[in-house]
């Protein structure tokens, strides 16, 4: 049986809630998402290092939702289905502003083709990446672990090793880190029948709730730093990070589909 | 699945303890300590041994590794307390670096290693759930797939209760913590001749997959006066509360701990 993969990434949706920086209105938080220099970063992120790897799976049997707001301005919306064209998982949908869990959850369930049969489910943030085989790796880890997923509705895939990454002219700079149950290169497989998702759970607390199977090889995962990370807009210790050298740019390029060059050129434009 | 816990008693080993000792006299000297030695003893005796006696999988090994030269009198009262536990082995080692003497350990009980093994460990002031050896078995059959892509995997059950022991009996505060050193297992396979001690259990995570089950208590973990990971002036404070009877009865079938055997044991002068 193959089982049906939805990814899931809210790209500057103004949530009520769900988002660590907090605004007074439902406007303020559009004012704030939809800044012009704000935005400019977001698309630049998402054009270099969230989609690449969409586009570069090894397993191209999954769907990525992209969820935006419904009164996304037209001149963006128009850009996200440009920069997304050539990617046939990516499905675009647009709701108006609600409670973060409650559309994320609803946008999971109504994904799936048959609700009776079991699936996997991921996040994506838009400024992160995965690595080309994540895809592929989910449906392994999931048939070995079909003995673990036939006596639990819900089990958690997680791979811990990783990249922090800072990108702009100059192209990359990295370090590399070991960190359980971040968001990128994690997958749960839901049972059968089960409403549950994987956005019912706030990912570093996930293995209160379900068994979870983690794997420290391979690096599977980017996470950028940048101005506007919204987890990071509170004093939060600094990640000390280094140019990239040549064989590492190597590496980006093959584990994750990030161009270097193709970073600088993107990140240098006015 | 041939099957083997460690458990290191009052080893006095180089490295392996959090307080830094400059020599091995002066090290001695603490962990023999006469008062030290009884809370031990008695810590040993009313929550570690039941666990281990009462496993529903009888079939495994419990080497209990204590120093050449721990006291006579300590090594008889040792011997006393397992005899009537057949799983129990007590193993004597010279002063070492202490993973490399728990890692000797395991592999002389394992021999060649021909055959896979299952291998957990157990600090000898904490106990763990009496289905474990028999979760822990089940888990590597249903783990089979990973297992023939890995040379070990760690097998990790992360509820429980942190409590403290005296002469009032257990006090608990629930709590979930993955990767602690009580109720950790191991899968190792043929040729590998990795061990469950041979890795910081906190970085287990790091270097092979893991798989960490929640929703069960499967883990106490003792908080006493001679707690070594406690004697770095951080201590943790929780908000211990007496057991209720349903809890009593909770904790007996659960870990094995009778709570008026614990006030017994801690009432002895």
């Amino acid at each position: 049986m193959t089982l049906q993969v939805i990814g899931l990434c809210r790209f500057s949706y103004p949530a009520i809630g769900g988002f660590q920086v907090e605004h007074e209105t439902i406007e303020d938080r559009i004012a704030y998402l939809y800044g012009t220099t704000r935005l400019e970063e977001r698309f630049r992120l998402m054009e270099t290092v969230a989609l690449p790897c969409i586009k570069a799976q090894t397993d191209e049997n999954f769907e990525l939702i992209i969820v935006v707001g419904d009164q996304f301005p037209k001149e963006h919306s128009d850009r996200l289905h440009d920069i997304t064209a050539d990617i046939p998982q990516v499905r675009i949908i647009a709701e108006p502003p609600r409670p973060q869990r409650e559309v994320m959850k609803e946008i999971f369930n109504k994904a799936r083709k048959d609700p009776s049969a079991p699936c996997l489910q991921f996040r994506h943030d838009d400024d992160d990446a995965f690595a080309v085989d994540f895809v592929e790796r989910l449906r392994a880890a999931s048939n070995d672990a079909r003995a673990l997923t036939a006596q639990h509705k819900a089990v958690n895939f997680d791979w811990n090793k990783g990249i922090v990454a800072e990108f702009g002219p100059n192209g990359i700079a990295s370090t590399d880190i070991f960190r359980q149950l971040y968001p990128a290169a994690m997958g749960m497989q839901i049972r059968g029948n089960s409403p549950l998702t994987i956005m019912n759970f706030a990912h570093e607390k996930i293995s209160r709730f379900m068994p979870v199977v983690s794997y420290a090889e391979p690096q599977m995962f980017v996470r950028s730093h940048n101005a506007s990370n919204d987890s990071r807009q509170k004093p939060v210790k600094k990640v000390p990070v280094k140019p990239i050298n040549f064989d590492q740019a190597k590496m980006f390029k093959e584990r994750f589909a990030i161009d270097i060059d193709r970073v600088s050129s993107v990140f240098v434009k006015q | 699945m041939r099957t083997v816990g460690i458990c290191r008693f009052s080893y006095a080993g180089r490295g392996g303890f959090q307080v830094a000792h400059d020599d091995a006299t002066e090290l001695a000297a603490y962990l023999y300590d006469p008062e030290r030695m009884e809370e031990r003893f008695r810590l040993f005796e009313a929550i570690t041994l039941p666990c281990v006696a009462k496993q529903t999988d009888p079939d495994f090994s419990f080497l209990i590794i204590t120093g050449k030269w721990f006291p006579a009198k300590y090594l008889r009262r040792l011997s006393a307390l397992t005899a009537d536990i057949p799983q129990c082995q007590i193993r004597q080692y010279p002063p070492r670096p202490h993973r490399m003497i728990m890692t000797r350990a395991i592999n002389h009980w394992r021999g060649e290693p021909d055959e896979p093994c299952l291998q957990f460990r157990l600090d000898d002031d904490d106990a763990m759930a009496l289905s474990f050896v028999e979760k822990l078995k089940q888990t590597a059959s249903d783990l089979s797939g990973i297992r023939s892509r890995h040379g070990s995997i760690a097998i990790d059950y992360n509820q429980g209760y942190v409590f403290t022991a005296d002469v009032e009996g257990i006090k608990l505060w629930p709590y979930r913590y993955p990767y602690s050193a009580i109720a950790l297992g191991m899968v190792v396979e043929a040729g590998n001749t990795d061990t469950v001690m041979s890795h910081g259990h906190q970085n287990l995570w790091k270097t092979m997959p893991t798989m960490t089950f929640t929703g069960e208590d499967m883990m106490m973990r003792g908080h006493n006066d001679f707690n070594d990971s406690r004697l770095k002036g951080k201590k943790n404070t929780f908000d211990y509360k007496a057991l209720s009877d349903v809890e009593a009865t909770h904790i007996r079938e659960t870990f094995g701990i009778d709570n008026d055997h614990v006030k017994r044991v801690f009432s002895r002068l």
